[in-house]
């Protein structure tokens, strides 16, 4: 039955390679040390001049430092991808991944920053001290519902672009599969019932994106643990105080078709789209509830590393398109496809923030490129491989940006697609250079 | 701007069993905040007491109808200092407006046709008692520009 579960095996594979690398990142210079005098320009005295300017104007430390293409990926390591609350040390491979296709795919420089700090002020303190080195921060693995308000609040306090990859990048990738999903179905997203199941990260997010992009409130419900998000629910004034972000759903969608006490199987009755962003499969979602929904059915099973339900299930059972978060399957709704490409856009037009409109950009841009290529249903969203997608994004989302004043210089689409092209192009080609050259090291295994 | 279709009235015998649940969910709400809150195991009936006594007594108790459905209350009690120049202070005891018809200003409704009641009363100042980790109803009293004004510190004897 697991068709997709045999293969390598990637744990052992990691542990190892981990182990010989002895991590996956390192500090580079980028301009030229043709003799030891050349610190005298970089270092001592000389670097005295960029610094003066900086103190006049500290903008002018996005034109004279490498802050304009450094990130930090910031991580208390609350909740490490089905991991749960391992710790900061134990994120920290995690954050280097991050780093390294931050790297690969954008050309953005990323820095993994691991800590000890758990609670809100003491997080929103530690953003605002370190936000003069950072051109933006990409906040990752941390627990809900604290997630939400450090968005909300760094968003609100921090000048630089702050990001949680869990909520916004998985939202937005999710947008651009179901753009493309409604479009070849043949039907219009803001009239039809979309069901999201989990209130985590990324489904609170995604129904924020889905309200900005035009989608009415009572057209959607959400379904947490306990139910479908209702203002007649039992705990709705807990809620209110624990957890506002669902407790507004509730309020908003006004529990969509449903009534309080209903659960995923009554949603998902006549229902258009299944949005499941919820607990390892298989067998969450059954195929007598999916057997119920719409004619068309869209189901994007989120879950690593099994989804809620297998795409052959869910299709057996009469779905239409299916998306999942696994590479090894048809239609993988993947981050990769969007932070690279958001930080390389915001981070070349220095822009102070990522707004939702901003993230809806990059999910209509990623849809845009794939049906350019001609849409299938195993075919909704790109694959992280077609490298051209990124500078596009890149290009739309720093259009947006300077469009919604939010970005410190100005571009236009053209400019932005050949600067990111450009910069994405050098920094593999550095990497493969090194490969080639046997500066990064083969592993001892490794016969290619 | 208010919500077309709300009315505001002292609450009467008809409100009975709906002022009955809407005490009771209040109650039951600020159950999260503090052990204090607890609830005694027959609160439900005795919100319906509470109810038949609010109703014609001495506090000033009104209701919020909305499309001829009443879905949230007010209770004030005016206390005398005569010490005070001020004499009598109007505080807000109860205020609660069930979720789906939040959002659309019925709690600042409420407070402001009590407002209107206490002025005609010559109460010269209105306060409101909530838990101290309801974070929310700070943040609302102070939007509607009330200020910090008395602390209340609690033990176990």
């Amino acid at each position: 039955m697991e068709k997709a579960e045999e293969k390598v095996d990637w744990y052992k594979l990691s542990l190892r390679l981990h182990r010989f690398y002895a991590g996956k990142m390192e500090t580079m210079p980028k301009v030229p040390v043709r003799s030891l005098e050349d610190f005298a320009i970089w270092y001592t005295p000389g670097v005295a001049e960029p610094s003066r300017a900086i103190a006049r104007d500290p903008d002018e430390s996005f034109e004279l430092t490498s802050r304009w293409n450094t990130i930090a990926v910031v991580s208390d390591g609350t909740r490490v991808l089905g991991l749960g609350r391992i710790g900061p040390e134990a994120a920290y491979p995690v954050m280097e991944g991050k780093a390294l296709i931050f790297k690969y795919l954008g050309g953005v420089d990323a820095v993994p920053l691991v800590h000890r700090v758990r609670d809100l002020e003491g997080w929103i303190s530690l953003l605002k001290a370190i936000e003069p080195s950072f051109g933006g921060i990409n906040l990752e693995d941390i627990e809900s519902p604290k997630c939400f308000a450090l968005l909300d609040r760094a968003r609100e306090e921090l000048e630089i672009p702050v990001w949680h990859d869990d909520q916004q990048g998985t939202a937005a990738a999710t947008l651009a599969g179901l753009i493309n999903a409604f479009k070849l179905v043949g039907k219009d997203m803001a009239k039809s019932r979309i069901v999201l199941f989990g209130a985590g990260a990324a489904n609170i997010a995604l129904y924020r994106l889905l309200k900005v992009w035009g989608v009415p409130p009572g057209n959607i419900v959400v379904i947490d643990s306990k139910g479908v998000l209702h203002p007649h629910r039992d705990d709705i004034d807990k809620l209110m105080i624990n957890n506002p972000w669902k407790y507004r759903i509730a309020l908003e969608t006004g529990g969509g078709w449903l009534r309080a006490g209903d659960g995923i199987e009554k949603a998902l009755e006549g229902a258009d789209a299944l949005v499941a962003a919820s607990r390892p499969g298989p067998g969450v979602i059954k195929k007598e509830w999916v057997a119920k929904m719409a004619k068309d059915a869209i189901v994007f099973a989120e879950a690593n590393p099994v989804p809620e339900i297998w795409p052959w299930e869910a299709k057996e059972a009469g779905a239409r398109i299916v998306a999942t978060g696994r590479s090894d399957l048809p239609n993988q709704v993947n981050n990769s496809l969007v932070f690279p490409a958001v930080f390389r856009g915001v981070l070349d037009v220095r822009a102070k923030t990522i707004t939702d409109e901003m993230a809806i950009e990059a999910a209509v841009e990623i849809a845009r490129y794939a049906e350019e290529r001609g849409l299938s249903e195993d075919y909704i969203i790109p694959k992280m491989e077609e490298w051209h997608l990124y500078p596009r994004v890149a290009a739309a989302v720093a259009v947006k940006a300077v469009e919604q004043g939010v970005a410190r210089k100005t571009t236009t689409y053209r400019e932005e697609l050949e600067r990111a092209e450009e910069i994405i192009r050098r920094s593999r080609e550095k990497h493969d250079l090194m490969w080639e050259k046997g500066l990064i090291e083969r592993p001892p295994e490794d016969h290619s | 701007m208010y919500e077309p279709g709300l009315y505001v009235r002292p609450a009467s015998e008809k409100d009975l069993e709906r002022l009955a649940r809407l005490i009771y969910r209040f109650y039951s709400f600020n159950e999260e905040f503090d052990p204090a809150w607890a609830l005694d195991e027959d609160a439900e009936a005795i919100a319906r007491e509470l109810a038949g006594e609010y109703i014609g007594g001495d506090d000033l108790v009104l209701v919020a109808e909305y499309d001829n459905e009443v879905v949230g209350y007010i209770r004030i009690v005016v206390v005398e200092n005569r010490i005070l120049a001020s004499k009598r202070l109007g505080v807000i005891k109860e205020l609660y407006v069930l979720p789906p018809f939040r959002g659309r200003g019925i709690a600042s409704r409420l407070i402001a046709e009590a407002q209107e009641r206490l002025g005609d009363m010559g109460v010269k100042h209105v306060s409101a008692e909530f838990p101290a980790a309801n974070y929310v109803a700070e943040r609302f009293y102070r939007a509607l520009s009330f200020r910090p004004y008395l602390s209340m510190y609690l033990r176990e004897v």
